[in-house]
């Protein structure tokens, strides 16, 4: 899948839950009210799915943004 | 000597240096003694009077904590209201309760509500006096008001008198077997009473070390670690927390809980399998409890207890009796029941009959455990937080190409449940324009866990024969699997 895939894939999942219409490309749960932490588990199961990303330990906290979020699935891809 | 009335009074009668509160973020840590002197002094703010309703929106705190004792002591009615709560719904609630004062460190609710408002940051409210004087409190006064929007879609106000909360910690206390030696953590929001009730006054009332921390989120990849630093006796969680933690497969082996007596679980239904996977994964107790706002926790269920089966609600706490009605609905009666609805006392009327307080919950009783079965009520607990179908509804309604509408509780792995929507349209719109008009007027008037995660359009909605939506049967339809 290609980077600009996977960005979109992200965007439509992260726009699916926190129903906002304009999301910023520098998205994380610090500048966007709505990814609160239930918000970030959804966001974060329906990744698991999507990807099929693991969620372990190590990496719970690091899908706070859609930079981290995409060097995540990435970092999945790799393996 | 002052007679103890209140909670706080029986917490002034043994806050020490010794005993304390520690915010696990911040590092801010504070004595029961101070707290207490610093909660007599807000008390006596000379701008609120005691039977003043006093709206709380604060993050998980000392300060919150505070907020709390001062409005016991001042004979206030504290008003505790999620942190995060989205501004069109707050307004929709303040109308509702017309509050004497907000206390809140949330910028945009200064902005927005002070032309109405009587808004103070907490450092604000203190008295100009530093020496202070106990007013006589009636124990059967509210001292407590909890939200919640409504089974109708109308807001519900439930009025917890100081007697119904001292009955309830003490029950707590000797249920749980709580003492003063214990360290408690309180983690889920405060604007919820999860954490209050068995948290924050339990600890209160008996005077053990309380530890705070501002959520789940700051906890989520070193849980059993803070447990075991901080040497947690007990902590409440919810299903979703639950969940994900037995989803981390966290290595707990290394680790010394020997403290942990048991954690418990409520707010929402805890499925069997997710409470037997969290046992055989972490061999750590956890107790499914049960509760409601009217209430309080209703019952105790101590994994600690020889021959100790997972799957019940346990035994009813000593504060009340507990029975199932004909139609297997539970009924509640004791000095844990509150004093009223706000402003509503029909509905108090009718859901207190020969003082037994019926549920909405249906149950059955064996072999002297309490079991939890159903719902009654149609509510849709979604990461314990509980949703009016009704509410979102009504609001989807007033959209001209809607001709009927049901929102239903979807299973969900994560949430317990999510919120489905079910809609016949009226006229002729394509799907993704109505989805996204729909989301739209939702957003506007909702805070984003109501949002409908899933939206439907169906030909009909199953009805009864007098037209009644069947919204039982939607809800089992929605749910069955492919």
């Amino acid at each position: 899948m290609k980077i600009s895939e996977i960005t979109k894939k992200v965007e439509d999942i992260i726009v699916g839950v926190l129903h906002i219409d304009n999301l910023p490309l520098n998205a994380s749960s610090i500048n966007v009210k709505e990814w609160d932490s239930l918000a970030y588990l959804t966001i974060v199961s329906k990744l698991e799915k999507d990807f099929k990303l693991k969620i372990t330990q190590k990496n719970i906290n690091n899908f706070n943004s859609i930079k981290n979020i995409i060097k995540e699935i990435k970092l999945c891809i790799k393996k | 000597m002052h007679k103890k009335i209140t909670l706080a009074d029986y917490f002034g009668a043994h806050a020490s240096k010794e005993k304390f509160i520690l915010e696990l973020e911040t590092g801010k840590k504070k004595n029961h003694s101070l707290i207490l002197s610093h909660a007599h002094r807000m008390a006596a703010f000379e701008k609120i009077k005691e039977g003043d309703i006093v709206t709380v929106i604060l993050p998980n705190s000392i300060d919150y904590v505070e907020c709390f004792l001062a409005s016991l002591l001042g004979g206030w009615i504290f008003n505790p209201l999620p942190y995060f709560i989205q501004d069109q719904e707050m307004r929709k609630i303040f109308e509702y309760i017309k509050p004497k004062a907000i206390i809140t460190d949330r910028e945009e609710i200064f902005t927005n509500f002070s032309s109405k408002y009587k808004i103070y940051n907490s450092t604000e409210i203190i008295s100009k006096n530093k020496s202070h004087k106990l007013i006589k409190i009636n124990p059967n006064n509210p001292a407590a008001l909890y939200y919640s929007s409504g089974t109708t879609g109308n807001p519900k106000g439930v009025l917890y008198s100081h007697d119904n909360m001292v009955s309830l910690i003490t029950s707590i206390i000797k249920g749980f077997k709580f003492t003063k030696n214990d360290h408690q953590l309180a983690f889920l929001p405060f604007g919820h009473t999860a954490s209050i009730n068995y948290n924050i006054l339990p600890s209160l009332l008996i005077g053990c070390n309380l530890f705070i921390s501002k959520g789940f989120e700051h906890l989520r990849d070193n849980f059993f670690n803070v447990l075991e630093k901080n040497m947690i006796t007990y902590t409440e969680i919810v299903p979703t927390v639950l969940f994900v933690l037995n989803k981390l497969k966290f290595d707990v082996k290394s680790l010394d809980l020997s403290s942990l007596n048991f954690i418990g679980c409520g707010s929402s239904t805890l499925p069997l399998s997710a409470q037997k996977e969290f046992i055989k994964q972490y061999g750590i107790g956890i107790g499914n409890l049960y509760g409601l706002s009217e209430t309080g926790p209703t019952h105790i269920d101590d994994p600690r207890v020889k021959n100790w089966k997972p799957g019940s609600i346990g035994v009813p706490l000593d504060v009340n009796e507990c029975k199932i009605n004909e139609d297997g609905e539970i009924l509640i009666k004791g000095k844990n029941v509150f004093v009223g609805y706000y402003k509503n006392e029909k509905l108090y009327k009718d859901i207190i009959r020969n003082q037994w307080f019926h549920t909405g919950d249906l149950g059955k009783y064996n072999e002297g455990k309490f079991y939890f079965n159903d719902r009654k009520k149609d509510l849709i607990i979604k990461g314990g937080i509980n949703i009016v179908p009704m509410e979102i509804e009504e609001v989807v309604h007033e959209h001209p190409n809607i001709l009927e509408c049901v929102v239903v509780g979807k299973l969900d792995k994560i949430h317990g449940e999510d919120v489905v929507l079910v809609a016949v349209k009226n006229g002729k719109i394509d799907d993704t324009k109505l989805k996204n008009e729909i989301i739209k007027l939702c957003r506007n008037n909702f805070s984003s866990y109501k949002i409908p995660s899933h939206i439907e359009f169906w030909e009909s909605i199953p009805k009864t024969a007098s037209k009644k939506l069947l919204r039982r049967k939607v809800r089992v339809l929605i749910n069955k699997p492919l």
